[in-house]
C-alpha cells in the first residue's frame, strides 16, 4: 500500500487515490490528426520499466490531479509535481 | 510413557484450573497454558493425521512453527476448524477434536492408506490425471482438507485499525526490547509488536541474567514509564509498501467472544526487525512419530507450561542449544540420552554428562519404533549406510531434535530484501539492507541486546534523534561450539520427512530431480513442501538442502522460495473488518425514503442509492404493480422520486466555453431558463453519460447527469479542467444531496400542480424552468421529461423533501418508481445509457449526429466519430422491436441472427424489453446492424435465445407518440 | 398555501468513552473565489474548511449568513455534520479511517478529505473530540457504521 505524498494535501495512503495511467499530449487540432496518430494517443502507452510517468488523482481528499515521477521495478515514488510545474 | 505435569514449574496458574474436553473426554489444564501443553499435560500423543498418509501426528512444536496440532476449537459459541494448538490460549469450556481422521485421530479408518505408500509418492495426484482426470480427482478431492467447516455465519466482531509511529519494532525478546528502549530514549513514538501474550519472547524459557535481574524479570520492567505503545498477542504478518505493515491482534480476552482479531495497519518511519530465528529438526529414518519434537519445543514446554514432555528422552542435535533442553529435563527427572552428530563432543557436554546424561559423539537416531508414538530408539554413527548400523536401542518416549536454527527473514524478503547462506552458521541472513529497516539476527543473548540497542540508535539517528541511555548489560556467555551442517541420515530404503504436515520425504526431493524439477520454486510446487498450513517453517531449509545435494548445487544456487504475506494464517473476517452485511459498502438514502418505506416501496439499489422499483399494493407482484403504475401516469398522473439525479452548478465566466469542449453538444447558445439533452463522450467517442443541462444565469449552467454516473462525470469534468483546460475559469459544485426533487407526469399534472405554486405553468414550454415557490418554499419547476408524458420536476431544498413528496401525494398522482419508469422510456424509445448503450456506442448509432457537423470546437471525442471504424456502414443502430408474437417478451441479450452458407451470425442484440401497457402487447429495443434502413424497409429478423428462436418486425423506437403531442402539449 | 415543515435529522449515539451526535449548524456553503491555505480551517463564526484550490466549505453554527465569494452554492439541507466526543474519539477514527487521529494532519487549525468507512468526509479535531461532514445521502450508512463501532470500541481492554 503506498504512501503518496500529494502536492496538496502531504503523505496519504494509496486507497484514497485514483489511478490515471500513463499521461499523453492530445494532438490538436482534430482536423490536423491522422488516424493512426488519434489511435497512439488514444490505446499506446511506453510502459516502461523503471522511471515512469503517471498522473494520480486524490479522489477521497482534495481532488485533485498531479504527475508523479514511480520506478515501476522497485514501487519507489521519485517526485510528484501539480500540473503545469516545470517537470 | 507419556507426557506429564509437574507438580511445580512453569509460568501457569495452578490456582486457576480450567476444565475443556478433547473428543468428548474431560480434561482439565490451568491458565496459561496453550491447548497443546493442555493436552500434553493430560498425556495424550496424537493428536492429528498427516495430509497424504493419515500417520499418526503428535505435538512437534511451542509456537507458529508447529504443522501437527491442527485441532477443530469449539468455544462460546465460535468455533474454528484449522486452530493450531501451540498458539490458542486455552478457555475454560473449550472443546477440542483432532481433523482429518474418522472416527477420530486414534482409530482413524484411513491410516490404511499408509501402507500403499509406495504408490503415492510426490506428484501422485497430477499422474491421476491421465488418460481422464475426471476418474480419481473427485474422490481424492473429497479426501482432502483437515478440519470442516459448519455452514455457520461468524458473528464474532473484527475491527482495524490505523496507526502511524516513528518506529516500529518487531519481537519483544531481548534484541526488541533493547531496541524499544532506546529508540523511545530517543524521543520518538515506538510501537512494538510481540505475537505472544507475555513480552520477553525466549526469556520467557531461558535462563538469562540481564542488568542484574532475571531475565524474565528484566523483561516484564524494561518497557515502564517509557511511552512505548505495546501490541501483545499481535502477529506482523506482512511487509507492504513505505513501511506499511499489517498487524493481526488476537484479542483472546475479548469478553463478547473467542478470538476477535484486530487488523492494524501500521505505518512506520523506521521499521526493527527482531523476530528471532525458528528451530529445524534433524532428519532421521521415522522422524515423524509421535513424540518425535523440536528441542527448543521441549525445553518451553517445561519453562513455560510446567510440562515434562517423557520421563526417557533421546535429544538429537548438531549444534549447542539442544543441551539446554537436555540439562532441563534431566533436572526435572528424565533419564537422557543425547546423540550430537559432531566428530568431537563440544565443551558445554561435559555439564550434561556431570549430572547423568549419556553423551554419543558422532552419533545420529538411526529409527524410531512404536505404533501410536516412539518407544524405542536406535542410535548409530553419523555416517550409517543401514539401520542395521546402529550401536544402541534405547527406551523413550521422546526425541528432541534441533538441526539448527532459521532467523525469521520473512518480513525482510517481502521488503524485497536479499538474503545470504552462511556456512558457518548453517542460515539464510539478511544480505545487505531494505531501506528504514533493521534486521537483528543474533547467536548469544549478549549480541541479541548489543544489537538490538544497536538498531534503536540506528532508527533514531535516521530519524535525526539521539538515544541518550546505555544498552543493558548480560554477563558473556562461553562461546559455543560450531554447528556442523547434516541434512539427512545417508540411508536409503526408510523414509525420512521433511514436511510433516503434508507427508513430504527425503525420498520425494530425490525424486523431484531425478524427474527434473531442479528449481526450489519447482521442488515446491512438485512435492508441495512447504505449502501446507505451516508454510515450511521447520522443513522449508532441509529441503533446500537436500535438493542442492541430489543436483549438485550449493545451497545458495538453490535460494530460497519467494516469500509473500501473511506469515501466519490472517482471518478473512479480521480482512473484512466491520464492513460485511449492511455495512459492506457505503449506501444512500433519498430524502424521502422513510415516506417510501411507509408506503411499502420495493426498495433496491441502483448504483448506491436505495431507490423504490415500485409499489406494490397488497396482493399485487412487482410485475403488476409495474403495469399499474405505467398506465396510471398515462392516464392521469403519476409521482416519481428524482433526488439522486445528479446536479452540478457550472460557474464562471468561461463556464460555457468549458462546457462546449467537454459535450458534445452546442451549450454556449443556450438561453438563459431553457433545458437541453446533451450527451458526454469519452475520448474514444463512446457516449459516456446523457443528461439536461440547464442555463441558470449568464456564467451559470447547471448539470444533471444520471443518477450512477454524476460521481464519474464530476470526476471527468474536473480532470479536463485541471489537466488539459487549466487556465479556463470555471469552477464546479456537486449539490446533488442538497436538493429534493419530484416528477409529477401525465395529462393531470398541470391541473394538479398548479395550485401549489405561485409559478405560472401554462407559460412553461417543455424544456423550460422557472424559479418561484412550491407550498411557499424556494425552489424550481423544470419542465422536463422521461415518461413522454408532460412532466414536471420540483425541486425543493432537501430537508422539505419528505412534506413535499406527502402534499403531492395528496394530489392523488400515483407513486411510481424507477421500473415503472423504464416501461414508460422505452414506450418512448428514450436510451438508457448502459442498458441501451454498451463500451462501443457512438452518438450516430443512437441517431444524434447534428452537433458533429455544426459544432467547431475539439470537443470530447470529436476526432474519434470520424475514423474509419465511426463511419462503417454496417453500425449497430438502435432500433425498435415488435415481436411477432405480442405476448411474448424477448430476452434481454437475445441476438438478432442472419443464416449464412456459412453458419449463423449475430446482426446485434435485444437491449431492453418489456410488455407496455400504453400498446397492450411486447415491446423491445435493440441494437442492429444498418437498423435504420431495417426501419425503413420495414424489415424483419430472427432472435435467438438460450437455443429458441422467435421473430420481431425492425420499426422506430418511438413506439407511443411518435408526434410528441403529449410532451409539448 | 401551508408552508411545508422541513426535517431535521436527530441522532445521538452515548457509549463507553464516546457521545456522537448530529449537529444542525445554521447554513453550510460550498465556496469559490476566496483564497486559503491547503488543508486549513480559517476564521472562527463562520469558519471556512478547505477543500479544494477553488473551493472551501463555509460553516455557520448558530446565526445563518451569505459568506463572500464569485460562486456561492448553499449545501444547508446537502451535508450533515456530526461530531464525535471523549476519550475514545481517536479510537472510532482510527477504525473508520486511514489516519493516525494523532498525526499532523488533524493538528489544531488543520482539516483533510478521507474516507470515514469508505464515504468521503471533510475532518477535523474541534473541542474534545472531532467533527466530520459528510454529503447528507450518507447519514444513515454513517450513524449505522458509528453505532457499530462505538458498541465495539467500549469494551477494548
Amino acid at each position: 500500500m503506498l504512501s503518496i505524498p500529494c502536492p496538496w494535501c502531504g503523505p496519504r495512503d494509496e486507497p484514497e487515490f485514483l489511478f490515471g495511467g500513463e499521461p499523453a499530449v492530445r494532438p490538436v487540432p482534430a482536423a490536423d490528426v491522422t488516424d493512426a496518430a488519434w489511435a497512439d494517443y488514444l490505446y499506446f502507452r511506453d510502459n516502461d520499466k523503471g522511471p515512469h510517468a503517471e498522473i494520480w488523482c486524490h479522489a477521497a481528499g482534495c481532488g485533485q490531479w498531479f504527475v508523479m515521477r514511480r520506478d515501476t521495478a522497485t514501487h519507489a515514488i521519485l517526485s510528484v509535481r501539480k500540473p503545469g510545474e516545470p517537470a | 510413557m507419556t507426557a506429564r505435569r509437574l507438580s511445580q514449574g512453569g509460568r501457569i496458574d495452578r490456582t486457576k484450573p480450567l476444565p475443556f474436553t478433547w473428543h468428548g473426554t474431560a480434561m482439565t489444564g490451568f491458565a496459561g497454558d496453550t491447548v497443546a501443553s493442555a493436552l500434553l499435560a493430560n498425556g495424550v500423543k496424537i493428536v492429528g493425521r498427516s495430509f497424504k498418509y493419515h500417520r499418526a501426528r503428535g505435538i512437534f512444536g511451542a509456537w507458529v512453527e508447529e504443522p501437527n496440532g491442527i485441532l477443530d476449537l469449539e468455544y462460546n459459541g465460535a468455533h474454528d476448524p484449522n486452530a493450531r494448538a501451540t498458539t490458542v490460549q486455552l478457555q475454560a469450556g473449550m472443546a477440542a477434536r483432532g481433523v482429518n481422521a474418522r472416527p477420530d485421530v486414534d482409530r482413524d479408518i484411513y491410516r490404511g492408506i499408509d501402507l500403499l505408500n509406495r504408490f503415492l509418492p510426490a506428484g501422485f495426484y497430477y499422474k491421476t490425471f491421465f488418460p481422464n482426470w475426471h476418474r480419481y480427482e473427485p474422490r481424492i478431492r473429497a479426501m482432502a482438507g483437515l478440519g470442516r467447516l459448519r455452514g455457520d455465519t461468524d458473528a464474532r466482531h473484527f475491527e482495524n485499525r490505523s496507526a502511524l509511529a516513528d518506529v516500529l519494532v518487531v519481537g519483544a525478546g531481548p534484541a526488541g526490547l533493547a531496541a524499544a528502549r532506546a529508540a523511545s530514549s530517543a524521543g520518538l513514538s515506538v510501537i512494538l509488536a510481540d505475537d505472544r501474550a507475555e513480552i520477553g519472547g525466549s526469556l520467557l524459557w531461558n535462563d538469562a541474567t540481564i542488568d542484574g535481574y532475571a531475565g524474565i524479570d528484566w523483561a516484564a520492567h524494561a518497557l515502564v514509564n517509557s511511552g512505548v505503545r505495546i501490541l501483545s498477542r499481535t502477529t506482523v504478518f506482512g511487509a507492504y509498501d513505505d513501511g506499511a505493515f499489517g498487524l493481526l491482534e488476537c484479542r483472546a480476552t475479548a469478553p463478547t467472544g473467542w478470538a476477535e482479531d484486530r487488523l492494524w495497519t501500521v505505518r512506520a518511519r523506521q521499521t526493527i526487525l527482531a523476530p528471532g530465528a525458528i528451530e529445524r529438526p534433524l532428519v532421521f529414518p521415522h522422524n515423524d512419530r509421535p513424540g518425535v519434537m523440536l528441542a527448543a519445543a521441549a525445553l518451553n514446554y517445561l519453562r513455560q507450561y510446567g510440562v515434562l514432555v517423557g520421563d526417557e528422552v533421546v535429544v538429537a542435535t548438531n549444534n549447542d542449544s539442544a543441551y539446554a533442553t537436555a540439562l532441563a529435563l534431566r533436572e526435572a527427572g528424565a533419564t537422557v540420552t543425547l546423540a550430537d552428530v559432531r566428530p568431537a563432543l563440544p565443551d558445554v557436554a561435559h555439564a550434561a554428562q556431570s549430572v547423568g546424561i549419556r553423551v554419543l559423539a558422532n552419533s545420529v537416531v538411526l529409527n524410531t519404533v512404536g505404533s501410536g508414538g516412539v518407544r524405542l530408539v536406535d542410535i548409530g554413527p553419523a555416517d550409517a549406510a543401514s539401520p542395521r548400523d546402529a550401536t544402541m536401542r534405547v527406551p523413550a518416549s521422546v526425541v528432541a531434535t534441533s538441526g539448527g536454527f532459521s532467523p525469521a527473514v520473512h518480513l525482510h524478503s517481502q521488503s524485497r530484501g536479499k538474503l545470504r547462506w552462511d556456512e558457518s552458521r548453517a542460515a539464510f541472513l539478511p544480505a545487505g539492507t531494505v531501506a528504514n529497516q533493521h534486521f537483528v539476527a543474533a547467536d548469544t543473548l549478549a549480541e541479541a541486546i548489543a544489537q538490538g540497542h544497536g538498531a534503536g540508535i540506528a532508527a533514531a539517528t535516521a530519524l535525526g534523534r539521539t538515544v541518550t541511555i546505555a544498552p543493558p548489560t548480560t554477563p558473556t556467555a562461553p562461546q559455543a561450539d560450531p554447528i556442523r551442517p547434516y541434512w539427512c541420515v545417508p540411508i536409503k530404503g526408510v523414509r525420512q520427512w521433511l514436511d510433516l504436515q503434508n507427508d513430504v520425504t527425503v525420498k520425494d526431493v530425490r525424486l523431484a530431480a531425478r524427474e527434473n524439477y531442479s528449481s526450489v520454486e519447482h521442488l515446491k510446487r512438485y512435492t508441495t513442501l512447504g505449502m501446507a498450513t505451516d508454510q515450511g517453517k521447520t522443513s522449508n531449509v532441509n529441503g533446500l538442502a537436500l535438493l542442492a545435494t541430489a543436483t549438485g548445487q550449493t545451497i545458495p544456487q538453490v535460494g530460497t522460495t519467494t516469500f509473500r504475506p501473511p506469515y501466519t494464517p490472517v482471518t478473512l473476517g479480521a480482512l473484512a473488518g466491520m464492513r460485511h452485511g449492511a455495512l459492506y459498502a457505503p449506501w444512500r438514502h433519498l430524502p424521502a425514503h422513510a415516506e417510501h418505506a411507509a408506503l411499502n416501496a420495493d426498495m433496491r439499489e441502483y448504483g448506491n442509492w436505495w431507490r423504490p422499483a415500485c409499489y406494490k399494493r397488497p396482493g399485487e407482484t412487482a410485475a403488476d404493480a409495474i403495469q399499474r403504475e405505467a398506465a396510471a401516469a398515462r392516464r392521469s398522473a403519476g409521482l416519481f422520486d428524482g433526488s439522486s439525479l445528479g446536479k452540478i452548478i457550472v460557474d464562471g465566466p468561461d463556464a460555457a466555453a468549458f462546457l462546449n469542449l467537454m459535450y458534445y453538444n452546442e451549450v454556449a447558445n443556450l438561453k438563459p431558463g431553457r433545458l437541453r439533452y446533451v450527451l458526454l463522450l469519452r475520448e474514444n467517442g463512446v457516449v459516456y453519460d446523457d443528461g439536461v443541462v440547464a442555463r441558470i444565469g449568464p456564467g451559470r449552467y447547471q448539470l444533471s447527469p444520471s443518477s450512477s454516473h454524476t460521481a464519474g462525470v464530476l470526476a471527468m469534468l474536473e480532470a479536463w479542467h485541471q489537466t488539459e483546460y487549466p487556465s479556463l475559469r470555471v469552477a464546479l459544485h456537486d449539490v446533488t444531496s442538497a436538493w429534493a426533487t419530484f416528477a409529477l407526469s401525465g395529462p393531470d399534472s398541470r391541473n394538479l400542480l398548479a395550485p401549489m405554486t405561485d409559478i405560472e405553468l401554462t407559460a412553461l414550454p417543455h424544456m423550460a424552468f422557472a424559479d418561484g415557490t412550491i407550498l411557499g418554499i424556494a425552489g424550481r419547476i423544470a419542465r422536463v421529461s422521461f415518461t413522454g408524458e408532460r412532466s414536471y420536476e420540483i425541486s425543493v431544498p432537501a430537508s422539505y423533501g419528505p412534506s413535499l413528496w406527502r402534499a403531492l401525494l395528496q394530489t392523488d398522482a400515483t407513486p411510481y418508481g424507477i421500473e415503472s419508469l423504464s416501461v414508460l422510456r422505452a414506450e418512448k424509445g428514450y436510451i438508457l445509457i448502459g442498458t441501451d448503450t454498451d463500451g462501443m456506442t457512438l452518438p450516430d448509432d443512437l441517431g444524434i449526429s447534428g452537433p458533429l457537423r455544426a459544432k467547431k470546437v475539439d470537443f470530447v471525442g470529436k476526432r474519434s466519430l470520424t475514423t474509419p471504424d465511426a463511419l462503417r456502414l454496417d453500425r449497430r443502430q438502435f432500433v425498435g422491436l415488435l415481436p411477432l408474437d405480442p405476448h411474448a417478451v424477448p430476452h434481454v441479450g437475445s441476438h438478432a441472427i442472419e443464416r449464412t452458407a456459412t453458419g449463423v451470425r449475430s446482426l446485434g442484440w435485444v437491449t431492453s424489453a418489456c410488455h407496455s401497457p400504453a400498446l397492450g402487447r411486447s415491446i423491445a429495443l435493440g441494437m442492429i446492424e444498418r437498423g435504420r434502413a431495417l426501419i425503413e424497409s420495414g424489415g424483419e429478423v430472427e432472435l435467438f435465445h438460450l437455443g429458441k428462436t422467435s421473430r420481431a418486425k425492425i420499426v422506430s423506437p418511438v413506439f407511443y407518440d411518435a408526434a410528441g403531442e403529449k410532451l409539448h402539449g | 398555501m401551508a408552508d411545508l415543515p422541513p426535517d431535521t435529522l436527530r441522532a445521538q449515539i452515548d457509549a463507553r468513552g464516546v457521545t456522537i451526535r448530529v449537529l444542525d449548524p445554521a447554513a453550510q456553503f460550498y465556496v469559490t473565489g476566496t483564497a486559503q491555505a491547503p488543508n486549513t480551517i480559517a476564521d472562527i463564526h463562520p469558519y471556512s474548511l478547505w477543500l479544494a484550490p477553488d473551493r472551501t466549505l463555509v460553516v455557520y453554527e448558530n446565526q445563518r449568513g451569505t459568506p463572500q465569494g464569485a460562486f456561492v452554492s448553499d449545501m444547508t439541507d446537502g451535508l450533515i455534520l456530526i461530531e464525535l466526543v471523549g476519550p475514545r474519539a481517536g479510537e472510532i477514527l482510527s477504525a473508520s479511517t486511514t489516519l493516525d487521529p494523532t498525526s499532523t494532519v488533524l493538528a489544531p487549525g488543520r482539516c483533510a478529505q478521507t474516507l470515514f468507512g469508505g464515504v468521503k468526509v471533510v475532518l477535523y479535531a474541534y473541542g474534545n473530540g472531532f467533527r466530520l461532514h459528510a454529503e447528507r445521502s450518507f447519514a444513515a450508512f454513517l450513524l449505522e457504521w458509528l453505532r457499530k463501532a462505538a458498541s465495539a470500541i467500549g469494551e477494548s481492554p
